[in-house]
């Protein structure tokens, strides 16, 4: 018997050959990319002399010693702004940094900025003589940034002015670039902080103070907490605290560094941070000045960074010690959790509660200060799981710390009401939660034990 | 190709079929860059340059290519073309580069290179279609910088960057909605100007068969 060909499907050979020719035209034009790519591939150092040319142009042929032998290190080049990722230095000993700034349209904008010292001594400033868009992630409106932008923003004013809590990001826009501006604000200022803090380019009584305590804490990046009432409570005699700051490391505690006074007469003392009362009496500094006085250590060792906070709420808060959880009452599937109970010598109590609901189902914990009348009488924010727009409610402190105050925590449910922010909902809602889990607690617990 | 033949798609890509305003394609940029005449030069020389280039190729694939797979073998194409042009503009015009922008890469899906490679390119020889992407792309040129023109004179009282008068400027014309009623004067111009030539030319020829006709009759008689 003969076997008789199957004939071809011609509708299948027709989906093939249609796959095939898309196929080679991709593979053709690809490879076409890739040849051309090499050819007209433009290197960041003919970015770099393009855009000085256009607005430097005495940064020339560049400092070619310092270009050649300066590396960036990554692990101080980063900060909450943004992040600088090349420094080079012009031929009449300008900088120019080459900096990302975070915010913008579908990612960031890299910007060129031309710093030069001027002065000397106390009087040594730094002050932005150009800067120019280098590139941005995704496509953008940056066009809309013209020469008169260039030549507006930024061009003669010192770098300290970038670095002060006064300037916002949200200054310095343009419309329907808005996103973009924000990055390129950004950008300057991760940029303006890079030059005092690595460069120092600058010498301010902050700048100086955290080089000085840095160098009593190797490792360790430090921050100033501003606080405006001046940490009266801190002062010893004639001496008052200038600064007091925070230190982080990785895999490492948390430092508490006071500094008192400023120049050649500045006394420092660094504990480590969320000791208690008891634990801070009894340890001794990580470090300390060479200068610092008994007088000064001690009076740091007795008043914990813990009950200065607490003391602004309730007046002469001591704490004696933390107390044991109820396992049972301490979790609520709707509200969330009370972690940590903190007694004061005279019955008032500091509750830390994490209240869910908050920013992509993640959480808020807060302390919760509760008086011995059983009122709520102050509270602040110690973390957000997710970071979200929290930072919406933080720079609205003035207003937002009131939320709460005078509540009976005794109240069956504390409504949500007008304590929230616009723009951060659910972060609002989580401090929400966390406060009726800390009231709710501090009722079955605490007011019922007492 | 016959010199009748490449005036008829000269004229098509100019006048009769101008891409912005008698097609009314492209108007995307037509309403974005349309602020300053010299970035609508380099937009205009962009679109003319894949135009070209990308009718020539898929002209000459016009046979290969299956019917199936037409449209995405086509932008594969003019992506190609419009990468190869950003990438020239970045290393050796970057100040133009940094003006076009967004607008570049968004050449890819300008109406008028698909619409030509889709209804001009797909179904003539190379040639044609190549003059075809010239004309076109020369129309589209003229028509936006000519927007320009208006628009930077009277928005910011400058021409192709050289101020004209200090201090003078409509802001209106500088916005969008500036472009929106731009671009419709020059649409109604552009047409009513355009209709009363071809009336005019419909008429001449009109003329001209009845003489002819009269003329054969007198003869035969």
């Amino acid at each position: 018997m003969e076997k008789t060909k199957k004939p071809a499907n011609p509708a299948l050979i027709a989906a093939v050959k249609a796959v095939a020719v898309l196929v080679i035209i991709c593979l053709v034009c690809v490879i076409l990319l890739a040849l051309c790519n090499d050819l007209l591939y433009v290197s960041d150092e003919e970015k770099l002399a393009h855009s000085m040319s256009k607005i430097y142009p005495d940064y020339g042929e560049g400092d070619k010693e310092f270009n050649e032998t300066f590396k960036l290190d990554s692990s101080n080049a980063t900060n909450s702004y943004g992040s600088v990722v090349d420094v080079k230095k012009a031929a009449d000993g300008a900088y120019v940094l080459t900096a990302k700034g975070g915010g913008g349209y579908k990612g960031t904008v890299t910007v060129y900025l031309v710093v030069k010292e001027e002065g000397e001594g106390s009087s040594k400033d730094a002050k932005i003589k150009a800067w120019t868009i280098k590139e941005s992630d995704g496509e953008t409106l940056l066009a809309n940034i013209t020469n008169t932008h260039r030549s507006t923003w930024y061009v003669g004013k010192s770098i300290t002015e970038y670095t002060s809590e006064s300037f916002s990001v949200d200054n310095n826009k343009v419309s329907n670039t808005t996103m973009s501006s924000k990055a390129i604000n950004n950008a300057v200022k991760a940029a303006c902080e890079y030059c005092i803090s690595v460069l120092e380019l600058v010498t301010t009584p902050e700048s100086e103070a955290i080089k000085a305590v840095s160098a009593l804490a190797e490792g360790y990046t430090f921050t100033i907490v501003t606080d405006s009432d001046g940490y009266e409570a801190y002062t010893v005699g004639e001496n008052k605290l200038s600064f007091y700051l925070e230190g982080t490391k990785a895999d490492a505690d948390t430092l508490e560094a006071y500094v008192y006074g400023t120049d050649e007469n500045r006394q420092i003392v660094i504990v480590k941070s969320g000791l208690t009362h008891d634990e801070l009496l009894a340890a001794e500094p990580v470090a300390k000045s060479e200068n610092a006085t008994a007088e000064v250590v001690d009076k740091v060792k007795s008043l914990s960074h813990f009950e200065y906070v607490i003391g602004k709420m309730h007046e002469g808060f001591q704490y004696t010690g933390t107390a044991e959880l109820d396992a049972g009452l301490a979790s609520d599937s709707k509200y969330g959790t009370v972690n940590k109970v903190y007694n004061g010598a005279d019955g008032a109590v500091v509750i830390e509660a994490t209240g869910n609901g908050g920013f992509e189902s993640g959480t808020v914990t807060i302390n919760v200060v509760i008086g011995t009348d059983g009122k709520v009488e102050g509270w602040y924010i110690l973390s957000s799981e997710k970071q979200s727009f929290i930072d919406n409610i933080t720079s609205a402190w003035d207003t937002v710390s009131s939320w709460y105050v005078g509540t009976e925590a005794s109240e069956a449910e504390i409504a949500l009401g007008d304590n929230k922010v616009n723009g951060t909902t659910y972060s609002s809602t989580a401090i929400n939660h966390a406060m009726n889990m800390a009231c709710h607690y501090y009722v079955k617990c605490i007011a019922a034990a007492a | 190709m016959k010199l009748q033949r490449f005036k008829e798609i000269a004229l098509d890509g100019t006048v009769r079929q101008n891409p912005t305003f008698r097609l009314v394609l492209g108007t995307c940029p037509t309403l974005a860059l349309t602020t300053a005449a010299i970035s609508c030069l380099g937009m205009g020389a962009a679109v003319t340059f894949v135009l070209i280039c990308s009718n020539i190729i898929i002209s000459l694939l016009r046979n290969i290519i299956p019917d199936k797979v037409r449209i995405p073998c086509f932008i594969v194409i003019i992506a190609t073309f419009v990468t190869l042009v950003r990438m020239f503009m970045e290393a050796f015009l970057p100040d133009l580069y940094d003006v076009l922008g967004l607008f570049l890469p968004l050449i890819v899906v300008n109406c008028i290179i698909l619409g030509r490679a889709e209804s001009f390119a797909s179904h003539n020889p190379v040639l044609d279609s190549a003059c075809d992407g010239l004309f076109m792309g020369l129309g589209f040129t003229c028509a936006i910088t000519l927007m320009a023109i208006v628009r930077e004179v009277l928005g910011s009282g400058k021409l192709f960057g050289i101020t004209l008068w200090e201090g003078f400027s409509i802001a209106f014309f500088a916005n969008q909605a500036g472009a929106f009623l731009t671009f419709a004067l020059f649409i109604a111009i552009f047409n009513v100007c355009y209709n009363a030539v071809e009336r005019k030319l419909k008429h001449r020829a009109a003329h001209k068969a009845v003489e002819a006709e009269n003329k054969a009759a007198a003869e035969e008689a």
